[in-house]
């Protein structure tokens, strides 16, 4: 039997992140109508910067602890939890957190936020993720409305999500299962995906593009062999190699790729009875008329 | 009398990490000191573990446990050269499986920035370096001008199908975002990078 759990908290300082506000819109808009449907209140967090993404850190590790650092601070400095959906920059402010933490680190990022004009000491707050929030501190089940009943998904982890455990914890970094159980919950058949932790080559893809590509047709070519109606993720960088590059990646390897690609808060925001284009749907590069056909 | 050379120890191969007349812990101190708390390079048991998960090791001229024993060893010149820096797509599989914490992606990770730090060129540091000087002229990064400054005009032509789509929906800005004080953020990380002297 299903327990309500009661959430930690309903209001959090909600960090976007660079791609939430450009190539993933949908992923933003989704995430903001499904949480208050739900009844959590999202701050936008004051001020944000790019989180650096993989790549500050392989420049200059403190810089990138820095730039990461940075959001934290600022969320700690609303007293507020900070929730990130992109996974990118859910695991680079959970790092940061985490050095933040640790004597020796701390005062040389903290040195470089302070020349930021940034100066808080204390960190009591959580970063936490969409996923994880969804999965551990809401009943979804008695807010479906709409079951997706015929539905067959993929969930596509990747990488950042539930990797490193040190950092992140709340789910397998081998075997995750929190976006199969939120599919399942809302109605969908969950298939047997091998490639749901294998990497897309999103950090690589303008500078090793022949490799990324070569990542990303395998997920792709499981999700097709096994049916997939899409792949369901929670990261606009997979989102990038899965579905924007989708075309390119056919056109290399002589292959058709029609796969939707959607990311799990347009799954939830549907199977709670909520019109597509509310949840910013029509914004895809790769239609999602055959999922939305499916459930009709 | 000629003795057979010994080729193992307890099973294990020689070069491995018992081999120790041959460790180095130079290299490896400054990798350390650069990667901070993520990479424990000297408690590496050489038991390949995070090889065997590598998601990029088909394409990498050295494997993640060679890296780290080459790490070890302060062969230096050899680890700088390696293509694997720049084959390794961060997705931290070596980190979540290996039994010692050593962390090879952080170890990664620290090496790249020596080898910007030291003047190896190539796309990847190309395009590392311009990522984060864009970054750090506004705060948040605009897409468009990363694929230009990266690949120039061609990058521009090829990526313009696609650029057209997003803009139909909304999801390219005509105009970049930034922060309240760029200014500030950029000084502050300028003189971050000049300390570490990789910013040319
Ligand atoms: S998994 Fe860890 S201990 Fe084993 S070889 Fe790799 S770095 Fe060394
Ligand atoms: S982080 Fe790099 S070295 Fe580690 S498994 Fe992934 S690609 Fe291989």
């Amino acid at each position: 039997m299903e327990t309500m759990i009661k959430p930690t908290t309903t209001q959090y300082a909600y960090y976007p992140g660079c791609s939430l506000h450009t190539t993933a819109r949908e992923f933003d808009i989704s995430t903001r109508v499904v949480m208050k449907e739900l009844g959590i209140d999202l701050q936008e967090l004051q001020d944000w910067s790019c989180c650096g993404g993989s790549i500050a850190a392989s420049v200059g590790h403190d810089m990138g602890m820095a730039m990461a650092g940075r959001n934290v601070a600022l969320a700690q400095k609303q007293n507020l939890d900070l929730l990130a959906s992109c996974s990118g920059c859910y695991n680079k402010s959970a790092r940061a957190m985490k050095a933040l933490k640790d004597d020796d680190e701390k005062s040389k990022i903290m040195a470089i936020m302070s020349e930021m004009g940034i100066d808080v000491d204390d960190y009591n707050i959580r970063v936490r993720n969409v996923v994880d929030v969804l999965v551990n501190d809401i009943d979804i089940a008695s807010r479906v409305v709409k079951p997706l009943t015929g539905l067959k998904v993929a969930c596509y982890y990747g990488c950042l999500l539930t990797r490193p455990a040190d950092i992140t914890g709340w789910d397998s970094p081998r075997f995750p299962t929190s976006m199969d159980k939120l599919s399942r919950i809302c109605g969908a058949e969950v298939v047997d995906f091998q490639s749901k932790t294998s990497c897309c080559g999103g950090p690589i893809l303008v500078s090793q593009e022949e490799r990324a590509f070569h990542l990303t047709k395998k997920i792709l070519d499981e999700a097709k062999s096994l049916n997939a109606d899409c792949i369901v993720l929670a990261c606009p960088l997979c989102d990038t190699n899965l579905e924007l590059r989708q075309a390119d990646i056919g056109k290399k390897f002589g292959e058709t790729y029609n796969i939707p690609i959607i990311y799990i808060t347009e799954l939830i925001g549907l199977a709670m009875g909520m019109k597509p284009s509310k949840l910013g749907m029509n914004k895809h590069i790769v239609s999602v008329k055959p999922v939305l056909d499916k459930i009709k | 009398m000629i003795t057979k050379k010994k080729k193992f120890v307890f099973g294990m191969k020689k070069d491995r990490q018992l081999d120790g007349d041959k460790m180095n812990l130079d290299f490896a101190k400054r990798v350390e000191a650069e990667g901070g708390k993520g990479s424990a390079i000297a408690a590496c048991m050489q038991c390949g573990t995070c090889s065997g998960g590598c998601t990029n090791i088909d394409v990498m001229d050295m494997s993640p446990r060679t890296l780290i024993l080459m790490t070890q060893r302060g062969e230096w010149e050899k680890v700088l050269q390696s293509n694997t820096l720049w084959m390794c797509s961060s997705c931290y599989i070596c980190t979540s499986r290996c039994p010692r914490g050593v962390r090879p992606s952080d170890v990664i990770e620290a090496v790249k920035a020596i080898a910007i730090e030291e003047g190896i060129k190539n796309d990847s540091t190309k395009f590392n370096q311009i990522f984060v000087d864009l970054v750090q002229k506004r705060g948040i990064l605009f897409e468009p001008e990363l694929m230009q400054r990266f690949g120039g005009l061609q990058a521009m032509i090829d990526q313009a199908p696609l650029g057209i789509q997003l803009a139909l929906r909304g999801k390219i800005s005509p105009f970049p975002e930034k922060i309240k004080n760029p200014q500030q953020f950029s000084q502050a990380l300028d003189k971050a990078r000049k300390k570490h002297g990789n910013n040319d």
